[in-house]
């Protein structure tokens, strides 16, 4: 898989257990033992990621890749303001003075729409949305060239969860940014990325642009994924379809698991496992 | 304080108009709920989890409840399943107050009310086999059931469930999927054969592919089963296409309540209007893309749930509030037929704004 340079957006779906956040972690070089990479590479710019020292890797993450780690929100060291979590990553990156760090906190704070006289307030005084904004702005406080995020939503409200994905939309667009989302609902994807990858038991079974992964699925397991997901447009009889559906993915799950397949191009930057 | 109006619309019965309507009495009588918990020291430190909360709930119909985290759908649960006592209000079932209830009547009715919690990672021993997790309710409803009936009952539920019991039977909970352990939670919430089923965010932590049969297996145990079933959920589509009747919490009330088709295509609350916009589709047009989205911040945060007093508490996040919002409480008002909302302003689209 290729992510290319600038504004090139990437939504990463798949059931729990696919290895989304595998992908995202290996991408990062921050798998832990017992996981071990057994195979392959990552190259970033020509680099191999897997292979960097320490020192590289530390002038790498965030600096080129950053992460938003799922349920990030949650690890926000509770004794630090907000505008502190950003001082701490830009001053461990740059040599910076203090004062010009917290100006700059300040400013990436409410760039990500957390009002002025806020920054200074603790994790535990913001609400989960809130705390989420400080973490996206964490990630994006070195501009980094990729930004991956893993579940970003998965832990909030629907109005909320407009609210981050509008953000990462507008903080994406129009900046050269490239971004991977990592997410297990498809209906998302849709208006925020510009191409869909889809991963089942750890593989590629499909990637291609969203438009055309979500609307005319082209692998069977997609296809199933996407004929599973409710909409408000739903009827009642769709509760009916599932004894068919059930089938299908017995059948589909065994075909998978059993055979080896390769990914190939069908038309013009569409890729489908057969 | 903060009672919501009830008129007797609501008790009568809610079956669409071509089946068989005869007037008969709610099994689950709901009034005047209010849940506070306290934070600290002091009458200020108080939290309302429920602010009030009347419903009747009837025989064999799925009621949904939907609502942001905070809104109280979980305390109602829990209230209804009396693991919560509340502050004040009642809760009647077939007529009688379920405080009231001790030794014999309340075993009857922790049989008759069981629930189906929102992990189901978490609802298991994992070093219990399903089979000995599946004989816990079974032995403790017949204390001198022997192994070889613990185990066709086992099989018995487990089919009912849509599961092979010579897959399942000896596997441990690692071994299963989340759809799976979703399963085996409804099969022992069946063992005791309920009335009434509350479904606290049954599918919220399970797989897309997987959503959709649990929602039909429950969708089936209504109907052969006769079941009530109480659905917690902030999934609108999901609500859509599971549940009879739909009520909107927002801190702690129904801010609107009604049928299930009426309420969520033409909504007569902006709380429902909001998160109708907000539950994104893929059937519908993107959202994302519009830019001209009036939506500004603090209609996006949530609310506190500890101010409280006479005034709309969706006030602050209305783009429709007007004077009268911040001096007078709005009630549960009959809008359309059988359909209610609490809001001065508000009407819903089909009529235009204003």
């Amino acid at each position: 898989m290729e992510i290319p340079s600038s504004g090139y957006t990437l939504g990463l779906v798949g059931e729990s257990g696919s290895g989304k956040t595998t992908l995202g972690m290996s991408i990062m070089n921050l798998i832990e033992p017992p996981g071990r990479i057994t195979n392959g590479t990552v190259e970033y710019q020509g680099k191999n990621v897997l292979t960097m020292r320490e020192s590289e890797l530390n002038s790498y993450r965030w600096k080129e890749v950053s992460m938003v780690f799922q349920s990030a929100m949650n690890s926000l060291n509770p004794v630090k303001k907000a505008s502190d979590h950003i001082v701490e990553v830009l001053r461990a990156h740059e040599r910076i003075p203090k004062k010009e760090a917290k100006e700059r906190a300040t400013k990436l704070l409410v760039d990500v729409g957390i009002p002025a006289d806020r920054t200074e307030a603790y994790p535990h005084e913001f609400s989960g949305g809130m705390r989420q904004r400080v973490v996206i702005a964490m990630a994006l406080a070195l501009s980094p060239k990729l930004l991956i995020a893993d579940e970003p939503t998965s832990a909030l409200d629907v109005v909320v969860q407009r609210a981050i994905l509008k953000l990462l939309k507008k903080k994406v667009s129009g900046s050269g940014l490239s971004f991977l989302f990592i997410t297990h609902e498809l209906a998302i994807l849709r208006g925020l990325v510009d191409n869909v990858a889809v991963l089942y038991a750890g593989r590629l079974v499909e990637l291609g642009p969203a438009e055309k992964v979500l609307y005319d699925p082209l692998h069977p397991y997609t296809r199933m994924l996407v004929s599973s997901v409710l909409s408000m447009k739903s009827e009642r009889s769709k509760l009916k379809e599932k004894s068919a559906f059930s089938e299908q993915r017995k059948e589909i799950s065994d075909k998978l698991r059993s055979s080896d397949y390769v990914l190939k191009e069908v038309e013009k930057g569409r890729w489908v496992a057969f | 304080m903060g009672g919501i109006l009830i008129q007797d619309s609501l008790s009568v019965s809610s079956l669409r108009k071509d089946q068989a309507v005869e007037p008969y009495s709610p099994l689950l009588q709901i009034r005047n709920l209010i849940v506070e918990f306290s934070k600290g020291r002091g009458r200020k430190n108080v939290i309302r989890a429920l602010s009030g909360v009347s419903l009747d709930l009837y025989e064999s119909e799925v009621f949904s409840v939907v609502g942001e985290s905070g809104s109280g759908k979980t305390t109602l649960a829990r209230c209804i399943a009396r693991l919560e006592t509340p502050t004040s209000g009642q809760i009647r079932y077939n007529g009688t107050d379920i405080a009231k209830f001790g030794g014999k009547k309340l075993r009857q009715y922790r049989k008759d009310v069981q629930i189906v919690f929102q992990d189901p990672f978490e609802s298991f021993n994992p070093r219990q086999s399903v089979l000995s997790s599946m004989s816990v309710p079974l032995r403790f409803l017949d204390k001198s059931i022997n192994s070889g009936s613990i185990l066709e009952k086992a099989s018995r539920l487990l089919t009912e469930v849509g599961l092979d019991p010579l897959e399942v039977l000896y596997k441990l909970p690692h071994q299963l999927s989340g759809g799976e352990k979703q399963r085996i939670n409804i099969a022992r919430a069946l063992a005791p054969s309920p009335k009434i089923l509350i479904a606290d965010e049954p599918i919220t932590m399970i797989d897309a592919s997987q959503k959709l049969e649990i929602l039909s297996l429950l969708a089936g145990l209504k109907e052969s089963r006769k079941l009530t079933i109480l659905l917690v959920t902030h999934d609108l589509a999901a609500a859509k296409i599971m549940a009879d009747r739909v009520g909107v919490m927002y801190l702690g009330k129904f801010v609107e309540m009604g049928p299930c088709d009426s309420v969520l295509a033409l909504p007569h609350h902006p709380y429902t209007e909001l998160i109708l916009d907000s539950t994104p589709d893929m059937l519908a047009p993107p959202k994302l893309a519009d830019s001209d989205d009036d939506i500004s911040l603090s209609h996006l945060e949530v609310g506190d749930a500890t101010t409280g007093g006479s005034c709309c508490s969706f006030r602050s996040r209305c783009k429709y509030a007007t004077r009268r919002c911040a001096e007078v409480e709005p009630v549960l008002e009959e809008k359309t037929q059988l359909h209610f909302a609490a809001c001065h302003n508000y009407l819903s689209k089909q009529y235009g704004e204003n």
